[in-house]
Formats: structure tokens, sequence, C-alpha cells
């Protein structure tokens, strides 16, 4: 991977594997962060993808290879850096706010003592906005200060690398949205490198730049959100990520049979899964024909759920608000896009993992 | 069509490591610092294993046995009698001062026993103040306050409380929609009051008899002033007076048995199905309208206080003015207060030390040898403080420079009372997130100091609570501080004993208003506090963040 602008590589992990007592949660792990990006590692619970954030932040130790934070190399299978000499600064689930200190207290906590450490907590509360708010206690605080307080516990001493946990799964619904802007907002205006795992693809999606998605402790796809969401690699992102309508089918001739008319298959491929986004079907004459059986609606869209006609299979179709509100009865679908084919069905290869 | 398959959610967290060596090696250590005296006490008795046998099936063993099974048996009656109507009254009736009631009425357990019994005998003794006021009128003989009748009266009103805490939480908690059902079947509100109230009390009822029971087994002040041969009172004669100190092992050892049943027991209630698993946390009942009833109401509640409360400090107030009169009341007290509070302070201060790697595992590192350093921590606590002193005699007799001396006397007390420091500083622990430990050492923190600026200031209050808990129990405890006190070492509950053991109760009453005075702050902030949350058998756990947390039985806090 280069980097446009050429940015240094912040993070580089190279086949790093950890296990925790009798669970191998990470596996060959492979990794490049680009200094200055938000970097997200997506993934359902159990993925590994929190030990992989610990494995960098020093929190556990690699049975296997290696991890460099800017060239230096912090931990490798005989010898790891510990924690307080890796200058990473991390964002906990559950925040971790030190009870017992005020606001100023918590974010002075890393720093040096030395003249300049008040102004660098007024520095610092001025950049998460909590300018005012050095003297409260932190049990005063809402989630979402709570979540800056933290963030800027973990800024002040200008790490090389910001570490987020889950960083929003504390914080209301309705708050989501908009901390979220803003964390996004003050890690860039800091010009920090973060790193954050998350379970929630829209929060993967909305607000970093690049995203990996992790299944079953092995890293299955690295790329920006359109790439991962437009172009899974796997089975797995794509039925994580956002909805999918995944046909396993097999090839023959070279060729796919779908209802809307042949696809080239991989070469060598047996049996391949071909990949449906809702959105990339709709409604036109003269399609393939089919039965609406049930719809949910959302409001800002809808979804019928229809089986077609000569093949008997079952789609999920999203379509305007203000589509086809006569519910059940007879529909013609056609393909947007050209769909997602990848070698091998699904089930092959979830007992891979 | 479109399935999402996940992984399973792991049911367990995530995987730890274990324990560091330091932690290994002090847990193992305490552990076996706490086995010592139990199984010195075996050791002993086996050494003469013949006499240890013989003094077992004598005879007077099972006059023993039966004399202590009855005591505790009736005591424990009688205090449910009035512990069980006294918190109705308070939790669910109009009665009014139900407040101010429900916190007099825990008062008597701030007075030890030994206080008690020597106040009832002061004031019904022979020569005592009632005597000595009716013989003008001809009255030579009154029934005698000492035997099997005096030690029920007096145990059952210095313990009734413990049953007292433990039910108003379960009346309090109790969901008034079953009561409201049940009159709508057609049933009488005392029916109700029996089919569905009663049942539903039984585990507060159960916990709470256990430790009634336990304290009666255990307690040595009372029944030993109060003259009635229970096992507390005969193997301390035998420890003095025979030439064979091995029959009061014996004894000793029949005495743990006793407790270990009632121990085993309460282990076994609280295991059963909770009851009150399925209540709503809404609305409290409606308090029952006492209308005439409330006379009797005020005349039975007013007679247990008389008898539990007013007349003991009475009694010692007017001894006190006695004592006063003669001179004798505060005979050396500073140097009374300075002992008291010498062994006291580093019991305190031993406890926390000792207990802090027991509390640690405990919180951090579930698994069988945290739980194994927990339960032998627990020894002390379980056995009467008597046997643990005994115990600690006959293992020290092997170290002659140990008997004795103050370190031995400080060890009896840190076996005693561990406990209480390690629940307190457990819920405190609990507070403490690991990620707030991580965050410290993410920030450029070594390990020392985040133990020292996250670790430590956040256990401080469990640690100072813990250490103020033992502080307070200590200055109260008496079998252990007689038996193994150095020469020329006296405390306040020493002298109350000494003194009033030879009825010199002008002497007596200034030491035993002290140690009154201390019990009340103790139970002020260790158990009122707690009652209202409804949890009273975590009540050694401090303040509004005592949780739910995995103790082992708590033993009575007032044990002397």
């Amino acid at each position: 991977m280069t980097d446009p602008l050429d940015r240094p590589i912040a993070v580089r992990a190279a086949g790093v594997s950890c296990r925790l007592g009798n669970v191998e949660a990470v596996r060959d792990l492979t990794l490049e962060v680009v200094a200055g990006d938000l970097f997200a590692i997506l993934g359902p619970s159990g993925s590994g993808k929190t030990t992989a954030l610990r494995l960098i932040a020093g929190f556990e130790q690699p049975t296997g290879g290696t991890i460099s934070l800017f060239g230096e190399e912090v931990a490798s299978g005989t010898r790891s850096l510990p924690p307080e000499k890796r200058r990473v600064g991390m964002v906990f689930q559950d925040y971790a706010l030190f009870p017992h200190m005020s606001v100023a207290e918590n974010i002075a906590y890393g720093l040096p003592k030395s003249p300049d450490r008040a102004a660098r907590v007024a520095a610092v509360l001025d950049l998460t906005r909590l300018s005012g708010m050095g003297d409260r206690d932190v049990h005063e605080l809402s989630g979402g200060e709570q979540q800056r307080v933290a963030l800027a516990r973990a800024l002040a001493p200008e790490p090389r690398i910001i570490l987020l946990d889950e960083p929003f799964s504390n914080l209301d619904q309705s708050l989501r949205g908009r901390v979220r802007g803003e964390v996004r907002e003050i890690l860039k205006r800091a010009g920090a490198t973060a790193i954050m795992v998350t379970h929630d693809q829209e929060e993967a999606l909305s607000i970093a730049d690049r995203v990996a998605f992790m299944w079953g402790g092995r890293v299955e796809q690295v790329g920006t959100p359109d790439e991962i969401y437009n172009d899974p690699a796997t089975v797995h992102a794509a039925e994580f990520i956002g909805d999918a309508n995944i046909l396993d089918l097999p090839v023959t001739d070279g060729v796919v049979r779908l209802p809307f008319g042949d696809l080239p298959a991989p070469e060598g491929a047996r049996r391949v899964t071909v990949i449906i986004r809702p959105e990339d079907l709709q409604v036109q004459a003269g399609g393939v024909f089919g039965n609406v059986v049930s719809r949910e609606y959302y409001g800002h869209d809808q979804v019928l759920h229809v089986r077609l006609e000569e093949s008997g299979v079952d789609l999920r179709v999203r379509v305007a608000p203000h589509e086809r509100l006569g519910g059940a009865g007879p529909i013609s679908l056609g393909l947007r896009t050209t769909p997602l084919v990848l070698p091998g069905d699904p089930a092959a290869e979830g007992d891979e993992s | 069509m479109v399935s999402i398959p996940l992984p399973a959610r792991s049911i367990v967290g995530r995987p730890r490591r274990g324990p560091g060596p330091l932690l290994l090696v002090s847990g193992t250590l305490v552990a076996l610092l706490c086995l010592i005296p139990p199984l010195y006490l075996v050791v002993r008795a086996a050494g003469s294993w013949d006499t240890a046998l013989d003094t077992m099936l004598s005879g007077s063993a099972l006059e023993t046995t039966v004399n202590t099974v009855a005591l505790a048996a009736l005591v424990t009656a009688f205090a449910i009698a009035i512990a069980l109507p006294m918190a109705w009254l308070v939790e669910r009736s109009d009665l009014r001062g139900r407040r101010a009631i429900g916190i007099l009425a825990a008062l008597p357990l701030a007075i030890p026993s030994y206080v008690g019994a020597m106040a009832f005998i002061a004031a019904f003794g022979p020569r005592g103040m009632l005597q000595g006021w009716l013989e003008p009128l001809g009255v030579e003989r009154l029934p005698s306050i000492y035997g099997f009748p005096g030690a029920v009266l007096v145990l059952t009103l210095f313990t009734y409380p413990y049953l007292f805490l433990t039910l108003r939480p379960a009346l309090a908690a109790a969901d008034p929609r079953v009561e409201e059902l049940s009159r709508t079947f057609g049933y009488s509100g005392w029916v109700t009051f029996r089919r569905v109230v009663l049942p539903s009390l039984r585990p507060a009822l159960t916990s709470g008899s256990l430790l009634v029971a336990l304290y009666v087994l255990s307690d040595f002040g009372a029944p030993t002033l109060l003259r009635f041969s229970s096992f507390t009172r005969v193997i301390f004669a035998r420890y003095t007076t025979a030439f064979d100190r091995s029959t009061a092992a014996a004894l000793a050892l029949l005495l743990v048995a006793l407790a270990l049943a009632v121990v085993a027991l309460e282990v076994w209630a609280r295991s059963k199905r909770r009851l009150d698993a399925i209540r709503d946390a809404g609305r409290p009942a409606a308090p029952v309208a006492l209308g005439k009833w409330q006379w009797p109401a005020y005349g039975f509640i007013g007679a247990v206080l008389t008898l539990a409360l007013v007349l003991p400090l009475g009694v010692l107030f007017y001894w006190l003015g006695r004592g006063i009169e003669d001179g004798v009341a505060f005979q050396g007290a500073g140097s009374l207060i300075i002992d008291s509070v010498t062994a006291s302070g580093l019991a305190a201060a031993a406890a926390v030390v000792v207990g802090l790697p027991v509390a640690l595992l405990a919180v951090r590192y579930r698994g069988w040898f945290s739980r194994s350093v927990e339960v032998a921590s627990y020894t002390g606590y379980a056995l009467p403080g008597l046997v643990v002193a005994l115990a600690l005699v006959f293992a020290a007799v092997r170290f002659s420079w140990l008997y004795q001396t103050l370190p031995l006397l400080v060890g009896a007390y840190v076996l005693l009372f561990l406990p209480q420091a390690t629940g307190t500083m457990r819920v405190s622990l609990e507070r403490i997130r690991p990620s707030m430990e991580e965050a410290a050492r993410g920030l450029g923190q070594p390990p020392w100091r985040v133990m020292t600026s996250i670790t430590l200031p956040l256990a401080g209050r469990g640690m100072v609570a813990g250490a103020a808990l033992v502080f307070l129990t200590t200055m109260k405890e008496l079998p252990a501080t007689l038996i193994l006190s150095p020469a020329g070492f006296h405390t306040l509950a020493s002298r109350t004993w000494s003194a009033s053991s030879e009825a010199r109760f002008g002497e007596a009453a200034g030491p035993a208003l002290l140690l009154v005075a201390i019990s009340a702050v103790a139970l002020v902030a260790f158990r009122l506090g707690t009652s209202r949350t409804g949890r009273p058998s975590r009540a050694l756990l401090p303040g509004p963040e005592a949780r739910a947390t995995n103790v082992a039985p708590v033993r009575p806090s007032n044990r002397d």
C-alpha cells in the first residue's frame, strides 16, 4: 500500500497471533495504518478485534509476529514493550475515568510534572470543548462529556496513536450520531492517528478513513468504507456489513445462472456465492416475475420480501417508501448493477475458520 | 435467505492471567496462618487422644452440650418472638414513631453481652439494686438471676436485634400485590400473613436465627458471668483450673463441631432458592392501621426497650455515679484506654495489611486458589473467640517467647476479625475496574505508580472502613483478650470483666459505658447505614456502595 501523500506508517502488524487461555483470539494479523488516519477495526463480538487493539496497546503479548509503531518494533514473539513505554493513548469502552480525580486531574494524569502542564490541560480541554469543566467531578458529567474527558486524557500526552475500544457503545442511541462526528473532528484537529474498534458497521463506515473487517481472529478485508461495502472480499464481510441476499449457486460451463441472466464464474470454481444487496434490485417492467410475500416498512425506505416465480428464490428488495404501497401481489424485478460473485459457498468457508 | 451468522457470544469474559508471584505467596501465607489454630487444636486433642475421647464422651460433656443447645434454641425462639412483631410494627403498621423505634430497637446490639449480663447482675443479683430497694418491704430473696433463666433472658435481649435487622428489609421488600391478591381470594389478613407473608420471610428468619444461635454458642461473657455451664464457661474453667489442658482442647473441638453445624445450616439455607427474586421494586405496602391495637404494641415495645436499653444503661450510669463517689470510677482509665487503643489499633492495621492480598485475590482472580484463601481466612471468624484464643495458647507453648506477648494478642484479633477487613476492602476494590489501571499504564505510568496513584487511593476508603470496623470490634473482644494479654496489659474489656466478676460494679461501669459508646458508633456507622438498603446480612460492609458481594456468612460483629 502506498499513500498518495507519502505519510509514514504509524502501525504495522505483521503475522501477529495471540492466544488467550485456550482461545486463538488473533491469527496472522497483518495491518498497516497510515499516520493521520482514523482506522476502524470492524467485526462481530469474538472476532478478535479488541484483542488486536490490546496487542497494539501492549496489554496483551503476541505469541507470534511483530508489531511496530512508526518503525519501532514494540512487540515480537520474544519481547514486548510494556504499555507505559509505548506512548499510546487508550480510550476504553467504559471510559475508565479515575473517580477520585477531577476532570483536569484526570487529563493531567499522563503529563509529566512541568510548568507547561496546566497550559496543556487547558489546551486539551479547549480542543475537546470541555473548557470550564476542569474542576468538575467526573461523576457530574453526562455520558458524552465523560467520553470527551477520556479522549482528552488520552490525547494530552501527545501519544503516537490513539486507540478507542467500542467508544460509542455506552452512549444513548440518540447521542451516538452527534458524538461520532465530534470525536472524528477532535481527532482530526489534533492530527492524531487513531484506531477504533467497533461491532457497529454504521459507526465504522461513517467516520473511519479506512476499515479492517475481522472475523474469527483474522483480518478478512482492509479498505475504504465504500470498498468494504460495495466490494466485500468475503461472504462474511458481505453478510456482516449491510444487508445482503446471498445465493449459493452451482457453476455450469463456466457460468452462473441467475434468474436475471448468466454471470461469468471465477476460474476453477465449482460453486459460487452471489451477493446481491437489496438496494441493487429494482422494480422494473419486463423483468423477472415474482410475488411480494411481505413487507418491512421503515419510513425512509422499505424492504419487500419477494419470491421469484420460476426459480422460487427468495429475495429482499429495498425500494423507495412510496413504491408499491399495495403490499402483496405480483411484481417484476431487475438488477441495477452486476452482482458480486465469490468462489465457494459460505458453509465451506465457515468450516475453515 | 439472508442470515447473519455471528459467532456465539462467549459466556465467560476475556480470559485473564492468574495472580502474580507476590499475591500467590502472600495469599498462601495468609491461608496457612489462618489454618494454624484449628489444626493445632486438633493436634493438641489428638496428642492425648484417650483423655480427649474420655472427655468428649463423658457425662459432663453431654450435659454441657445439652445446656448449650438448649440455651441456643430457647434464646433463638424468644428472639424471634420479640423481633418478628417488632419488625412488622416498624415496617408494616402505621405506628407513630416507627422510624425512631426502628433505630432504638437495634441499639441493644451496642451493649456487649458481658456488659448486659453485668448490668442485670448488678440490678437483680443478690445484694443488687432491686434487692436493696425491696429489703425494707420485707423481701429477703429474689428469684436468682444466675443460671439458665438469667442466661436466656440476657442473651435474648441482646441478640434479638440480629433477627430484627434481618427481618426488617425482608418485610419491607415483600411485594404488596401478592398480599392484595391473597385478599381478593377471600383470605383474611391473618390468614394472608400466615400463608403468604410468613413463608416469604423464611430466608430472613432462617439466616437471622442462625446468627443468633451462632452468637449464643460462641458467647463467652454472658454465660460465664451468669454462671450457666454452657460450653464456653466450662472450657474456660477447665483451661484456667485443670492441670491437663487437653480436656479444654477436647471440649473446644466439640464446641467447634456445634458451631460448624450451625454455619453449615446457614450456608445451606443461603443456597436455597431465593424467594424474593420476583419482587417489584415499585410501590411499598400500605401500612396497616392499628387502631386501638397500638396501645398493646407500644406496651410491648416499651417493655422490650426498657429491659434491653433503659435498664442496662440506667444501671451503668447509676454505678458510674457510685464509682465516682467512691473515687474508683476512672481508676487507671488512662492506661486502660492506651492499652485498648494500642491493641485495637495494631489489630486494625495488621488486619488491613493481611486482608489486602485476600481481597485482591477474591476480586481480581476468581478461581480455586482465591476461593481457598478466602475460605481459610474465614476460619477464625467462624470459630468462637475463646476457641481461637485457646488454640493460639496451645500453639504458643511451643514458642514460649510468643506466649502472652502483644504480637500474639494482635495475631489473635486478626484471625478473629480478618473477614471484616477483607469484606470492606473487597467492596471498594470491586469499584476499581481493570480498565482504570490499564488506562493509567497507557498514560505512561509504571505498575508501582499505578498502584500508588490509582489502586490504593481508590481502595483507600475501604481500607479505612475495614480498619475502623476491626478497631471497634477489637475494643470489645473479651476471651482472647483475657487469655492472651501480656501480664499487666489491661484493656477496657478486660477491666470491665474483672471488676464485674468481682462485683466491683463502680469500677466496671466507666469502661463498660465507654465500650457501649464505641459499639454504638460502630453500629450506627456500619449496620444501621445499610439496614435500609435491604442487605442486612452484608451489613458489615460500609455505606451505600455495599452491593451484592459474595461474602461468606457474616458473623455477629458484637462477639465478645
